[in-house]
């Protein structure tokens, strides 16, 4: 019984899908490993995590050279390294935050008005494990759970974090969110 | 102001902020993976649905046992699916050896004991709750208690054997002291999962029940 369960498999174009993703994005899942933790051995052992991971959620996975699915990969293997490198470290990793673009900056910011330009600023501000769940839940569309198993964290923290998010982005804004 | 924005044009944001970001990624790098990695990957694609194959790290053999365990006891009573859901959010939360928390420091000296010489058991379980398998091997015991759908894991491990699956918000997770012992305490939407230290091991005890007949049941353990 057991071992009829073990060999469930998901339909036969999953593997190929499988395969496709890991020949398309091995060497950059790899070289953005090794960007974060500076080791082979290691980078390697980060990126078969994250296919493990992207494995679970492989229904989920549209178009293989898709945007949008280079961009689920490089957060689930940015997400694993850098929780191998605090890990490792021992060490808690505070995130540095960039300066407030100032107005000037953004050229096109208006006076008064709400851009996504500078809306995207604002984002890439936040620290990256709020960043992450954000880009998983309302850019790519994932349930809690979906994005709990991508970044190998529970239901409740993938709430908390979207949460925080939002009322980070809306202390940078100094007003508030609609939604 | 009042700066109010709505979720299209935060998708928007978001999409850029990605768009940018992917950006930096170049495609030119030359970054090839070692033969080793290739032929592991290969494994995996091979080899995908056999949970058992996939078990490539030391510590995730250990588990599988009780994953095993899982699926048979929980298979009269739960969807072919819902049981390979349950294994494979097993092998990911607790078979991984990337997200791995050491119980203490791995480099003091100890005189804690390198094997199980001593059993430890619960005096009491939640009511209804039987114990339906049992493990042990030179660092590690496993009991399993069974209620319907419902389970109690106990594990004891010797100190320097022990680790855990887990992810960073382990660092946040709750201490509580309970009858004059510490446990971490994390919770999720319906699971706890108590670590606690006693007699020289490591004990770590997962439910669903309420968190406070999972606290009286650690603390039975002796």
């Amino acid at each position: 019984m057991l071992a009829f369960y073990l060999t469930l498999t998901a339909d036969e174009s999953d593997g190929q899908k499988f395969e496709k993703i890991y020949n398309r994005y091995k060497r950059l899942m790899l070289s953005a490993a090794y960007e974060i933790l500076g080791d082979t051995s290691l980078s390697e052992d980060a990126v078969h995590e994250a296919f493990i991971r992207i494995l679970k959620n492989l229904d989920k996975v549209g178009e293989v050279d898709s945007p949008r699915t280079k961009g689920f990969v490089m957060i689930v293997t940015e997400n694993v390294a850098k929780t191998m490198y605090r890990k490792r470290s021992k060490m808690q990793v505070v995130e540095l935050s960039d300066e407030l673009p100032q107005a000037d900056d953004i050229a096109d910011r208006v006076e008064g008005e709400m851009t996504a330009e500078y809306l995207a600023s604002l984002i890439a501000r936040l620290p990256e494990r709020l960043r992450q769940v954000m880009l998983l839940k309302t850019l790519h569309n994932l349930s809690d759970n979906e994005v709990a198993s991508a970044l190998g964290i529970s239901g409740s923290a993938v709430r908390k974090r979207l949460q925080r998010a939002r009322e980070q982005l809306r202390t940078m804004m100094g007003g508030k969110m609609d939604g | 102001m009042d700066r109010a924005i709505d979720n299209a044009m935060l998708t928007q944001a978001l999409a850029l902020y990605e768009e940018q970001w992917l950006g930096d990624f170049s495609e030119d790098n030359a970054f090839e993976p070692s033969d080793k990695f290739d032929k592991k990957m290969t494994a995996l694609i091979k080899s995908r649905d056999n949970i058992f194959r996939r078990a490539t790290y030391t510590r995730t053999r250990k588990v599988i046992a009780v994953a095993a365990a899982i699926a048979v006891l929980l298979g009269s009573m739960m969807s072919v699916g819902a049981i390979r859901e349950t294994i494979l959010n097993f092998f990911i939360t607790r078979g991984s050896n990337v997200n791995v928390m050491e119980y203490g420091d791995a480099t003091e000296p100890t005189t804690c004991p390198k094997t199980i010489e001593r059993a430890m058991n619960p005096g009491f379980v939640p009511d209804g709750y039987v114990l339906s398998d049992e493990s042990a091997d030179d660092t590690s015991r496993r009991l399993f208690y069974t209620k319907g759908e419902s389970y109690i894991t106990i594990e004891q491990f010797t100190k320097d054997s022990y680790s855990s699956a887990s992810d960073s918000e382990f660092s946040n997770a709750e201490t509580k002291a309970y009858e004059g012992t510490e446990y971490i305490v994390r919770a999720d939407d319906d699971m706890t999962m108590l670590v606690w230290e006693k007699n020289g091991y490591v004990l770590e005890l997962v439910g669903f029940e309420p968190e406070s007949e999972l606290l009286k049941t650690a603390a039975s353990v002796n």
